[in-house]
């Protein structure tokens, strides 16, 4: 499995069309280059509409790359697959609203005609890890904003995703709520080994929750401007200095590249 | 006892019994202003209104021109006695039903195809647009000559009426779905025509509601026309002909008729709505 689940993007752009046939296409992603490894907790930090949320969409296969390559374990990309679980910052779109808790998690299982006894053992599972044991038989409208996300992730889970994609998943969340979510999502990170992609524009976000942060410069034309190393073990205290200097670090390189 | 302490009790004494009464008027203000509410809230106020202009514009002019509603009531119990309301009723009953039925038969699987497919929605949304605008009445001597004297051109009619409101609004249903949404079951693994079976239909549940509840409307509002089509019986046959026999009691009585059953099938579909498809997300709307 050592290698199986690398990402490799190579030369990648993404451009838009321009209206005016005559002007140069509109290019959100500029040249990208990344190898996220496999396992990896990596973090796109960047401002809103910086093309970060672009890269996600390419990797998860719902959007088309101009040019260049995105690769996992060797294979090209190019729809969207069970491997990559997603988690949408919009949970009301994000899961089914006619479907209660224990259905949204088991979808996936179903639509793939997995066998039932099996499909309950794995459903049962996936709600215990993100403590929705009670809610199960809960519809959505009936669940809060972090329990939402929490079945976006369990999904995820009993999809057996190798890599989740989460695209601003907390962003909607108060600040306690959004803490505890971070704190489980390192816990599970931890347990299960899974590739974590994960788009924030928050700066304590990224250095609380990232082994890896890309940090884009502003679209159009975005690139990663700095991809900063994190081996800090986890819980992090951001009030270290440590931490603190790489947080004044990344406030700085934004202050270079957002002239307001 | 001081006579200043006396006086004092004696002080206190005289305002609660004041307060009390105070406290009786309030009550039967605030019992007052409940009843007012609820008499206006439930449409009573409304009804003993209309009620009201409808008798004193009545007494203005003669029985057969505008009768009021005392005699409209006894043009009623007339037919309701001899069997012809129920009989009719019956009648307009079922033909509403078959008509409005057929078109949410027609216009649900039309709506949800051009909803989801750019090519069906680009040859069909004209004729849509350009046919919506012409009324059901528009059609009744083609219709006649079409599908006969029979039951099939009233049903027909009925259903061309309700085919409109069902499908634009499953065709809204369907556009309205958010791409998320569809990604969501396309990162699980779904098919197209998975996606089309478990996320689309459900999806668009409430709208189609919306739409088979405004045909419904639609197919009741028509059955005047559909019974002018050669009908021998009907609620719109008793409105359409009792003029030739100068009861215009009973046109009151086929209008009162008429708007009353739209009122409790509409009332009946909402029920239906609000709790076999509470979970589709089809609440009580405005």
């Amino acid at each position: 499995m050592s290698e199986s689940g690398d990402i490799h993007i190579d030369h990648l752009y993404k451009s838009y069309s321009s209206l005016n046939m005559e002007k140069e296409p509109v290019y959100v992603l500029n040249d990208i280059n990344l190898d996220i490894k496999d396992g990896e907790f990596h973090v796109f930090l960047g401002w809103s509409g910086c093309g970060k949320s672009t890269i996600l969409n390419i990797i998860a296969g719902f959007v088309e790359k101009t040019q260049g390559s995105v690769q996992i374990g060797g294979n090209e990309i190019y729809k969207p697959g069970v491997d990559r679980g997603v988690v949408f910052q919009n949970a009301d779109s994000a899961i089914f609203s006619w479907l209660n808790v224990w259905d949204n998690i088991e979808y996936g299982l179903r639509i793939r005609k997995s066998p039932k006894p099996e499909r309950s053992e794995v459903v049962r599972r996936c709600i215990h890890l993100v403590q929705l044991d009670s809610h199960e038989k809960k519809y959505p409208h009936e669940l809060s904003g972090g329990m939402k996300q929490r079945v976006q992730i369990a999904r995820s889970i009993a999809n057996n995703s190798h890599i989740l994609i989460m695209d601003e998943p907390f962003g909607a969340l108060d600040s306690q709520t959004r803490r505890i979510m971070q704190n489980e999502l390192i816990q599970l990170w931890r347990d299960t080994g899974k590739t974590i992609l994960f788009v924030t524009h928050d700066i304590q976000e990224a250095v609380y929750l990232g082994e890896k942060i890309s940090v884009f410069s502003r679209a159009p034309d975005a690139k990663i401007i700095r991809t900063i190393d994190l081996p800090q073990p986890h819980p992090r205290d951001l009030t270290l200095p440590s931490f603190k200097t790489i947080i004044q670090d990344i406030q700085d390189l934004f202050a270079e590249e957002y002239v307001i | 006892m001081t006579d200043s302490r006396r006086r004092y009790i004696f002080a206190a004494h005289e305002t609660q019994s004041e307060s009390e009464m105070n406290c009786t008027v309030k009550k039967i203000k605030s019992l007052l202003k409940n009843g007012w509410e609820f008499l206006l809230a439930n449409g009573f106020i409304t009804w003993g209104l209309l009620l009201l202009i409808w008798q004193l514009g009545s007494l203005t002019t003669n029985a057969q021109f505008l009768p009021g509603p005392i005699a409209a009531i006894k043009g009623g119990i007339e037919i309701v006695q001899n069997g012809l309301l129920l009989d009719y009723l019956g009648i307009s009953f079922l033909r509403v039903l078959r008509g409005w039925l057929l078109g949410i038969a027609i216009a649900v699987p039309i709506g949800l195809a051009v909803g989801q497919f750019r090519t069906f929605r680009l040859i069909f949304e004209p004729f849509v647009n350009f046919f919506r605008f012409v009324p059901a009445i528009g059609f009744i001597t083609l219709f006649l000559m079409w599908f006969g004297i029979g039951e099939s051109s009233k049903v027909a009619l009925i259903t061309y009426a309700a085919i409109f409101p069902v499908s634009i609004n499953t065709i809204a249903g369907v556009m309205s779905i958010s791409p998320i949404t569809i990604q969501v079951a396309q990162s699980q693994g779904a098919s197209p025509f998975q996606i089309f079976c478990t996320v689309t239909i459900p999806a668009s549940v409430p709208q189609i509601f919306t739409g088979i509840r405004l045909g419904l409307g639609g197919s009741i509002v028509s059955i005047v026309g559909a019974e002018m089509l050669a009908a021998q019986k009907g609620i719109g046959y008793l409105i359409y002909t009792s003029r030739l026999y100068y009861r215009t009691d009973w046109i009151f009585t086929g209008i009162f008729i008429l708007g009353l059953s739209g009122f409790l099938a509409d009332r009946l579909l909402r029920l239906f709505g609000r709790t076999a498809l509470k979970r589709f997300g089809v609440r009580e709307s405005k």
